[in-house]
């Protein structure tokens, strides 16, 4: 057999495709990373210090363009698949945020990094639903601190139950006024306020810059001193001669020899449109959740005939994410016309509010974060609801600016095994291969959660005094929080899970899965990425060594 | 549009750049700005524009602090965004703009822009009273125009910065916090 000239093909350069490529290539193995966008440069790229009247429509896009797309707007929209052009069936259930570039969503994601804890590895025995994950928080501990050391978090440890404290290189991005004010009042009715723990840097750390407070990292920063895999993983693999990066390369379907195991990638090339193949020793899939499962269900062969590894049925069910509540507003009398300070800071809010329902009697299952939304920041707050017009108008919107606190639910959401997607056969993409559809929505737990954050959000705002502005009680829908996860999960039973305890799939024993596909339950805290880096740190480890023992592949 | 940064003199002066051909280069720049071409209506007809112009002023209008909508160029920003609004939209703009003009002169005899600043402001306090709960199309108008120049107006340089005083973005080598 003709020596082959990689060793691994990794496809996706997010979160857990990057790792990957890292682990492996440091590990000794020749590897190629497949990505289906293009190289970014992030000077001209993200439009962090851009201000609204920099932009045609302010920000905006035109009109109709991104409503409702969250994170997709005028200053991002270079960089997003907007669903409403690449379409599928049916956005109004599940929003799908696709970002087709080197580095994925770690290019634009919110940056917090709880851990998760214990008690999140083990529902089903230790609180009673849902099903456990196949592996424990003691097993995962050391490859969050790899990935933590990797990342550089701006932290400090709390000795919070179930949050496990990290590794930070540098302390936590200091409180704003209002920050302070709304601990001092969810003290008095025992609810905890937490630093965030955030990959924007508070000190210089890898090479990166630490943060200079634009406040712009939801449209990428500029200077990486956010975490990203294109400013923190990619260069140190470039140059290598064991590592190739392919950009533009949309992969189609992997490849199987006669036994059904992986023997490599087609794809795409997106500029040339022609259908390329590649080939290894074993194949990471890392596109993302959706897009992961959709190559595998795309995968069909005679020895695979429901979708590589699909021999459970469970890829693509089990569809979770974040949930998240609608906003409810508060206007703080005491913070009307306050001093004008720079409270831009390191992007969103520097303090968070954590899962603190853990001994209380709940009537729902998981828990949630409230995250808050304070600050003087780079639009008027709270306009709607104000009577009349000329200098009344205007005198009002100005006292209000910065007097604003907005509070969000982003809770946990329950493995259903009817929340799925599957391969549509009426639809392709743009490159001609099959699309998926979503057949997905949000359960009882999840609507009783929902009206437990409401109830709290309320009592949050009642203790700062807040003037409550009128809402509706609603969570957004299924994958609006991007973190979505659970289509080809991690198990014990082959028969109920498409992936082991190492991201192995069961059926085939060269192929890996690394990013939150293989996720067992969704996450109750914010934030995933570095859940994701830290599994796929792992199985890439194991994977490296069943490539040097010649176990694998 | 081009600027001449603070930190771009400073480095032009320390470059050993004379302080003379600066203030050329500087007298030039502004020059250029300083010559906008007026803006030409993508949408709406020049007396639908003046109207449109006439209103936004009046709803959020020059006061000590900051200029009003019409500094701000509420009016043209407005008008690009109907122009890429659906057929539906820019018709619900026509029709109730000309709306609230047929209610200026069924109360004051005359199109609105022709009506003195009282006669403007008893139509929009009539129309205003009504906003919470719209019934008719001139009410559909002042709302929609209403919501427009916030939209418009806070996005603007004039709105954000010298209105509401936001301070950023600014590299900063540290962030204080609460101090």
């Amino acid at each position: 057999m003709p020596q082959q000239p990689y060793d691994v093909i990794v496809v996706g350069s997010g979160a857990g495709g990057a790792t990957a490529a890292l682990v492996l290539v440091d590990a000794g193995a020749r590897v190629l990373l497949l990505e289906a966008g293009r190289m970014l440069t992030p000077a001209t790229d993200f439009l962090s210090h851009e201000m609204p009247w920099d932009l045609r429509f302010r920000g905006e896009g035109p009109p109709g363009a991104y409503d409702g797309l969250w994170k997709i707007n005028e200053y991002t929209a270079h960089l997003y698949t907007n669903p409403r052009e690449d379409t599928y069936d049916a956005l109004d259930r599940f929003h799908w945020t696709r970002l087709r570039a080197v580095g994925g969503r770690t290019n634009t994601w919110g940056r917090s990094c709880f851990r998760h804890g214990p008690l999140d590895f083990k529902p089903a025995s230790r609180q009673g639903y849902g099903d456990d994950w196949p592996l424990d928080y003691d097993e995962l501990a050391p490859y969050y601190d790899k990935v933590e050391r990797l990342v550089g978090l701006a932290g400090q440890s709390d000795r919070y139950p179930n949050m496990p404290d990290g590794i930070y290189a540098g302390p936590p991005h200091p409180w704003r006024c209002t920050e302070r004010d709304l601990k001092a009042a969810c003290d008095r009715i025992g609810v905890p306020v937490l630093g965030e723990r955030t990959a924007a840097l508070s000190v210089p750390h890898d090479g990166r810059p630490k943060c200079h407070y634009c406040s712009g990292c939801g449209r990428g920063c500029p200077v990486g001193a956010r975490f990203s895999t294109l400013d923190a993983i990619i260069p140190k693999l470039q140059g290598r001669p064991t590592f190739t990066l392919r950009t533009h390369a949309v992969a189609r379907e992997v490849l199987v020899d006669d036994r059904g195991h992986a023997r490599g990638v087609s794809f795409i090339d997106a500029v040339t449109r022609k259908e390329e193949e590649v080939h290894g020793r074993a194949v990471v899939l890392a596109a993302s959740t959706v897009e992961t499962g959709r190559l595998l269900l795309n995968s069909r062969s005679r020895q695979h005939p429901a979708g590589l590894a699909n021999s459970s049925g469970r890829i693509g069910h089990h569809l979770m994410d974040t949930i998240k509540s609608g906003p409810m507003v508060g206007i703080l009398p005491s913070w009307r016309n306050r001093p004008r300070v720079n409270d831009d800071g390191a992007g969103g809010s520097h303090a968070t509010i954590p899962r603190f329902n853990y001994d209380r009697t709940n009537g729902y299952h998981g828990g949630y974060f409230i995250l808050i939304g304070t600050g003087f920041g780079r639009g008027a707050t709270a306009t709607s609801g104000i009577p009349g017009y000329g200098a009344s108008l205007k005198e009002e919107i100005h006292s209000r600016y910065g007097s604003v606190l907005s509070l969000r639910g982003y809770g946990e959401s329950l493995s259903r095994y009817e929340n799925r997607f599957d391969i549509d056969p009426g639809r392709t993409d743009a490159f001609g291969i099959p699309q998926v559809r979503f057949t997905c929505g949000h359960g009882d737990n999840e609507r009783r959660m929902m009206e437990d954050m409401y109830g709290w959000m309320e009592r949050i705002l009642r203790a700062c005094d807040a003037e409550i502005l009128p809402y509706s009680k609603r969570l957004e829908p299924l994958g609006d929080a991007t973190h979505e996860c659970g289509t080809a999960r991690m198990g014990l039973d082959a028969k109920t899970s498409v992936l082991n305890r190492w991201g192995q799939a069961h059926d085939v024993p060269n192929l890996f899965v690394t990013d939150a596909s293989g996720f067992v339950t969704s996450p109750g805290t914010h934030g995933i990425t570095t859940w994701i880096m830290a599994l796929a740190w792992r199985a890439s480890e194991y994977l490296a060594e069943g490539l040097r023992t010649g176990d694998i592949g | 549009m081009t600027t001449i940064s603070r930190r771009t003199v400073l480095a032009l002066l320390s470059a050993g750049i004379a302080h003379t051909h600066l203030e050329a280069a500087a007298a030039a720049v502004l020059a250029w700005r300083q010559a906008p071409a007026a803006y030409v209506p993508a949408f709406f007809t020049a007396a639908e524009h003046h109207l449109l112009d006439v209103l936004t002023e009046l709803i959020l209008p020059a006061t000590p602090r900051s200029p009003g909508a019409h500094a701000a160029g509420v009016a043209d920003f407005v008008d690009l965004v109907v122009a890429h609004s659906t057929p539906e939209t820019q018709q619900a703009w026509r029709r109730e703009l000309l709306a609230l003009d047929d209610e200026a002169r069924r109360a004051g005899g005359t199109h609105f822009t022709a009506l003195a600043d009282h006669g403007r402001r008893r139509v929009l306090d009539a129309l205003s009273a009504e906003e919470a709960h719209p019934a008719t199309d001139a009410v559909r108008a002042f709302v929609r125009v209403k919501q427009a120049t916030i939209d418009g107006f806070y996005s603007s340089a004039i709105g954000l910065r010298q209105e509401l005083g936001y301070l950023g973005p600014q590299m900063l080598a540290e962030f204080k916090g609460c101090v």
